[in-house]
């Protein structure tokens, strides 16, 4: 078996095993999707909004309320952006909790075991991180597919407003897991920081509220938290000049999850067995 | 002191003594929301506090330069708010926006207020309320305002307005809704403790040697009761000392601790009858609480939430919870803070009731 087969199958392997858990289940998939669908029932009610009153046909007497480019779609940018920070925040955390299994391996003597079975260790280390990427990718896959279906309208703006920032939200994930996986060998401990972690940095980084009301050093400080960008690029995509505003988040979050990958695989060479 | 009694408490005096001395308990239960509430109280200090003003003025061009010149006028008048810039043409100020030089643009009519003026910006920013509010400010003056949006706008005791959640800081607010759900998790990770032990052959020792079964739950509703009841006064004071976040009087808020706790120990017990098997409940029930959160206000702030949200989930134990302790630190009286003290013990009751009907139900299958 060449090298390759052998990272597909391990890989592969991980994956399978990780969504065999029920409580992988639901964390990563269930309890993501319950959260958009309370989240899309508060941001789709017709009194929704931060005041109601402003909602009246009254209140349209005197004001009414355009996007820049003035489309349609672009009314289900407030829904949409709650439920993307949502999945941001599953995401990293299942990211995070995926990576922390080659720790759990190591614990458990698993990883060992596959060594002296004449694996090589960076096999097993490529195949892990192959894994949190799949992983990944098959949680944005359902997440989207099924919040899609229950009424949240990722497309409302064509496909390109969206896509590329789930992508690279995807792959700054996955370096940031990765990268912690490397910096932190115990798996307690990355479990520990996947709990609070996401959360914490999806509200700096205006996730869940617009960081113009908070004071400006947050402001500041939110241009070194990836969420942050992945905010920026869905706005850019689904407000503004489409691929042409995403250009600097994206490549922000390229960097950012290059950076976390080089980093993470420095830290795995060094627990080499 | 009956044999009963003393094995409840001995139990929950060591479950209590391992939840508290546990590394990620006091993690994930006291640094953790310290953290949360710390982060998002600074974030929205601004947006809570009665005199809103941003970090930097919102950029707003107001199109054309001879539009209506009260608008201009109001706007900038207010230079902490607004930094004003006129523009002959709508497109011209559209472009601007699309562009993210300015953060919204007024385009006014000549006609106004006979015809609406359009405000181009964000969907669901704050420059939006903002200057919604202003332009209807300046057309109510000009013109008389239909009934409900008059009464809207100058009520401020509307039944959203009247919720305790509006005459807090962003610190308050965060401290007690943190803290009431923080409380949950709280209570169901004393509740997981045990039920761990009952799948354990500690509790096989322990029934050998004569504890029943029901003791155990017993003591674990009140582990969990305690647990509840000692993480919040922890947090209470934490935030106090850090935060300056004001309690309210001592003896009311202790008899109030004591309800939520219990409130908090019936839901950790139903989770645990309902739920088969120690590790499906824990997720379950941490599941479940991240979404009584939501409901409960510890997450997105209830201010910027719909009315009917704000008005129509009080019931909910942790929202309660947290309205309860909002009232008690505006120093409400008794009377003020029944219908939280009613929510609560129908909740306590209801919740505990649903548990021994389950427990009994599965101990007659031969399940427990």
């Amino acid at each position: 078996m060449s090298t390759l087969q052998r990272i597909a199958v391990l890989a592969g392997a991980y994956t399978r095993r990780t969504f065999l858990f029920p409580m992988n289940i639901l964390w990563m998939l269930v309890i993501p999707i319950v959260f958009s669908l309370v989240i899309g029932a508060v941001f789709s009610s017709p009194q929704s909004g931060p005041s109601p009153a402003f909602e009246t046909e009254q209140a349209h007497a005197y004001v009414v309320v355009e996007s820049p480019r003035g489309r349609e779609g672009d009314a289900e940018f407030a829904r949409v952006r709650s439920v993307f920070g949502v999945y941001i925040v599953f995401a990293l955390s299942a990211l995070m909790t995926r990576g922390a299994a080659l720790h759990i391996e190591r614990d458990e003597g698993t990883l060992e075991r596959v060594v002296a079975s004449g694996v090589p260790y960076h096999e097993v280390v490529a195949a892990h991180l192959t894994s949190i990427f799949l992983v990944g990718g098959i949680q944005s896959l359902v997440f989207f597919g099924v919040t899609g279906l229950l009424g949240t309208e990722w497309f409302a703006n064509g496909g390109l407003a969206v896509i590329p920032a789930v992508i690279a939200t995807l792959f700054v994930g996955s370096g940031i897991a990765i990268a912690a996986t490397g910096l932190i060998r115990s798996a307690v401990a990355i479990q520990w920081l996947s709990g609070g972690i996401p959360g914490i940095l999806a509200m700096a980084g205006g996730a869940f509220f617009p960081l113009e009301a908070a004071p400006s050093t947050l402001q500041q400080l939110a241009r070194i938290n990836p969420i942050f960008w992945s905010m920026e690029a869905l706005l850019g995509g689904f407000i503004f000049d489409g691929l042409r505003s995403q250009i600097v988040p994206l490549s922000v979050l390229l960097l950012v999850g290059i950076l976390g990958i080089i980093i993470g695989i420095q830290g795995l060479r060094r627990m080499e067995l | 002191m009956t044999h009963p009694l003393r094995h409840i408490v001995i139990i929950s005096r060591m479950h209590m003594r391992r939840v508290l001395f546990d590394r990620s308990s006091a993690f994930f239960l006291i640094a953790l929301p310290l953290i949360i509430i710390a982060m998002l109280g600074i974030a929205l200090h601004p947006l809570m506090s009665s005199e809103f003003r941003p970090a930097q003025p919102f950029k707003v061009v107001v199109a054309p330069t001879d539009a209506d010149a009260r608008i201009t006028h109001v706007l900038a008048s207010q230079p902490a708010l607004f930094d004003v810039q006129g523009i002959d043409d709508a497109t011209s100020a559209r472009g601007m926006v699309l562009q993210r030089l300015a953060d919204a643009a007024l385009i006014i009519p000549e006609e106004f207020p006979k015809e609406p003026m359009t405000l181009i910006a964000t969907p669901g920013t704050v420059v939006v309320e903002v200057l919604q509010r202003l332009v209807l400010r300046v057309a109510s003056e000009e013109i008389s305002m239909p009934n409900n949006l008059h009464a809207q706008e100058n009520d401020p005791s509307g039944p959203a307005e009247r919720a305790p959640w509006w005459h807090t800081d962003s610190f308050g607010y965060y401290a007690m809704a943190v803290t009431a759900m923080f409380a949950m998790l709280a209570a169901h990770t004393a509740m997981v403790m045990n039920a761990r032990d009952r799948a354990s052959d500690t509790f096989t020792r322990l029934r050998s040697l004569g504890v029943a079964p029901w003791t155990y739950t017993v003591a674990g509703a009140v582990t969990s009761w305690a647990t509840g009841a000692t993480f919040i006064a922890v947090l209470a004071a934490a935030t106090h000392l850090l935060f300056d976040v004001h309690w309210g009087p001592l003896g009311l808020w202790a008899v109030f601790t004591l309800v939520a706790a219990s409130t908090m120990a019936g839901l950790a017990l139903l989770i645990m009858a309902l739920v088969p098997g120690v590790d499906n409940a824990e997720g379950v029930g941490n599941a479940l609480i991240n979404v009584l959160a939501f409901f409960g206000g510890a997450m997105a702030p209830l201010h910027v939430m719909p009315e009917w949200f704000q008005s129509s989930l009080a019931w909910i134990p942790n929202r309660a919870i947290f309205s309860g302790y909002l009232k008690i630190g505006q120093q409400a009286d008794v009377a003020t803070i029944a219908s939280e003290f009613t929510t609560l013990g129908a909740a306590t009751l209801i919740l505990f009731g649903l548990s021994w009907i389950v427990v009994a139900i599965r101990t007659r299958k031969g399940d427990s």
